[in-house]
C-alpha cells in the first residue's frame, strides 16, 4: 500500500463498514480500535503494515481531540486519501450519535443497571485480552534490539506509574532519542 | 446560547484536549458544568456513566448528549460537529505531511524511537483495562500499599482467558465476535455471581 490511487475507490465502502462496526462494538473508543483495525486492514486485506498501524497510533495520541475520530481520519487518509478520511470519520460518528439520541430521548434520567455494568466489565476484560495480543504481535516485530526494548520499557513504566504525563511529551522524547541513535542500517525500510 | 455558539464551545474543547477519552472529561466539566451550567454535576456524572455503556468514544457521547439536552437534535448535531472540527483540520493536515515525508531518512530515525514508545503506551493500556475488569482495584497500589492484594472478578478473569484462547491461535474468533460474546457471557454470568 504505497500511494492510494483511483483504483482504491472500492475501498471507501469497506472503510465505512469497518469504522462503523468498530464504533458500534467498541465501548470507550481509542486503543480498543487497534485489534479490530489489525484484523480488518492487516490480516484480512493487507492494506497496511504493522509499522503503518503503530505510526498512526503515535501520531494520533499526540494530537488534540477524540482519539477514535483522529484514528479514523488518519487511517482513512492513509488508505484512500481525503475521501477515505471523511468517510471513515463519518462512520465513526454515526453509531454513538444515534445511541445517545435514542437513550437521551427515551430516558429522562440515566442510571447504571446491574446486569449492564457487569456485561461491560467482562467486555473490558475481553478488550484487555485483545490489546494484549496486539501488543505482543507488535512487540515481536519491533523489539529486536536493545534501543527499542529500552524505549518501550521506559515508556511503559512512565505511562503506568505517571498516567498524568502527557503522551505527546513521551512520544516527542522518544522521537528525539531515535534522532540521536539513528536507525541501524539493516533495519532501514527499503526505498521505492 | 444559539447553535453556533454551542458549536464553537465544543470546537474549543476538541482543540484543547489531548489524550482523548477520559482526558477530555475535566475540560467538559469545566466548561459545561461550572462555567456555563448547562447541566448539573449529578447529570454530568450520569452522562459519563452512560458514555461508558453506549458505543463509541466518550468525547463524542458527551458532546452529543449535552448538545441534545441544550437544544434537541440541532444541539446534538452542533455539539458533535464542533468537537470533531479541529481534528478534521489538524489530523488531515498531519496525515498529508506524514505521508509526504515518512520516507525521509531523518523521519525514519525519529520513528525508530517513537514506535517502541507507542508500544509501551499500548502495553500500559492493557494494565488500565485489567484494573477495571479482571481486577477490582488498582494494581499500581501494590507498590505503595503492600498490605492490599487486588480483588479478582472471576467472571472477568474467565472471559479474559477465553478471549485470549480463541484469538491466540492461527484460527481466530476475531475482535467483533469476541466482544459480543464477552457481553453476552458477562450478562449471563452476572445472574450467578
Amino acid at each position: 500500500m504505497e500511494t492510494p490511487t483511483s483504483s482504491d475507490r472500492p475501498r471507501l465502502p469497506v472503510l465505512f463498514g469497518v469504522f462503523f462496526k468498530i464504533s458500534a462494538v467498541t465501548v470507550g473508543g481509542g486503543l480498543t480500535m487497534i485489534p479490530v483495525m489489525e484484523r480488518e486492514f492487516l490480516e484480512k486485506r493487507r492494506w497496511l503494515t504493522e509499522e503503518d498501524m503503530i505510526d498512526t497510533v503515535a501520531l494520533v495520541q499526540s494530537m488534540p481531540g477524540v482519539i477514535a475520530v483522529n484514528m479514523a481520519l488518519m487511517m482513512g487518509y492513509r488508505m484512500a486519501k481525503l475521501p477515505g478520511a471523511i468517510v471513515s470519520a463519518i462512520a465513526v460518528v454515526i453509531p454513538p450519535f444515534l445511541a445517545i439520541l435514542i437513550v437521551a430521548s427515551c430516558f429522562s434520567s440515566i442510571s447504571g443497571q446491574e446486569t449492564v455494568s457487569a456485561a461491560f466489565r467482562t467486555v473490558r476484560a475481553a478488550v484487555c485480552a485483545l490489546i494484549l495480543l496486539s501488543a505482543v504481535k507488535m512487540g515481536k516485530k519491533l523489539l529486536k534490539r536493545a534501543f527499542p526494548i529500552a524505549v518501550a520499557v521506559c515508556a511503559f513504566l512512565v505511562f503506568v506509574f505517571f498516567p498524568q504525563v502527557n503522551a505527546a511529551l513521551v512520544i516527542a522524547l522518544a522521537g528525539a532519542a531515535g534522532w540521536i541513535v539513528r536507525t541501524p542500517e539493516e533495519e532501514e525500510t527499503p526505498r521505492s | 446560547m444559539n447553535a453556533f455558539m454551542l458549536y464553537l464551545l465544543f470546537a474549543k474543547i476538541g482543540l484543547f484536549t489531548f489524550g482523548g477519552g477520559y482526558a477530555m472529561i475535566p475540560l467538559f466539566q469545566d466548561e459545561l458544568v461550572e462555567r456555563h451550567a448547562f447541566i448539573s454535576p449529578e447529570e454530568f456524572a450520569n452522562m459519563v456513566a452512560l458514555a461508558q455503556v453506549t458505543p463509541g468514544p466518550v468525547g463524542l457521547n458527551a458532546a452529543t448528549y449535552i448538545g441534545y439536552r441544550q437544544m434537541g437534535l440541532t444541539g446534538a448535531l452542533a455539539g458533535t460537529l464542533g468537537v470533531i472540527t479541529p481534528s478534521l483540520v489538524l489530523v488531515t493536515l498531519a496525515a498529508v505531511f506524514f505521508l509526504a515525508f515518512r520516507k525521509n531518512r531523518r523521519i525514519q530515525d525519529i520513528l525508530y524511537g517513537i514506535r517502541p514508545a507507542t508500544l509501551g503506551l499500548i502495553a500500559a493500556a492493557v494494565i488500565f483495562f485489567a484494573e477495571s475488569s479482571v481486577f477490582t482495584e488498582k494494581l499500581r497500589g501494590l507498590w505503595s500499599d503492600s498490605a492490599a492484594c487486588p480483588g479478582i472478578s472471576w467472571p472477568s478473569l474467565l472471559v479474559f482467558l477465553i478471549a485470549l484462547a480463541v484469538n491466540a491461535g492461527p484460527k481466530k474468533a476475531g475482535p467483533v465476535a469476541t466482544l459480543l460474546g464477552a457481553a453476552i457471557l458477562g450478562g449471563v454470568l452476572s445472574l450467578f455471581f
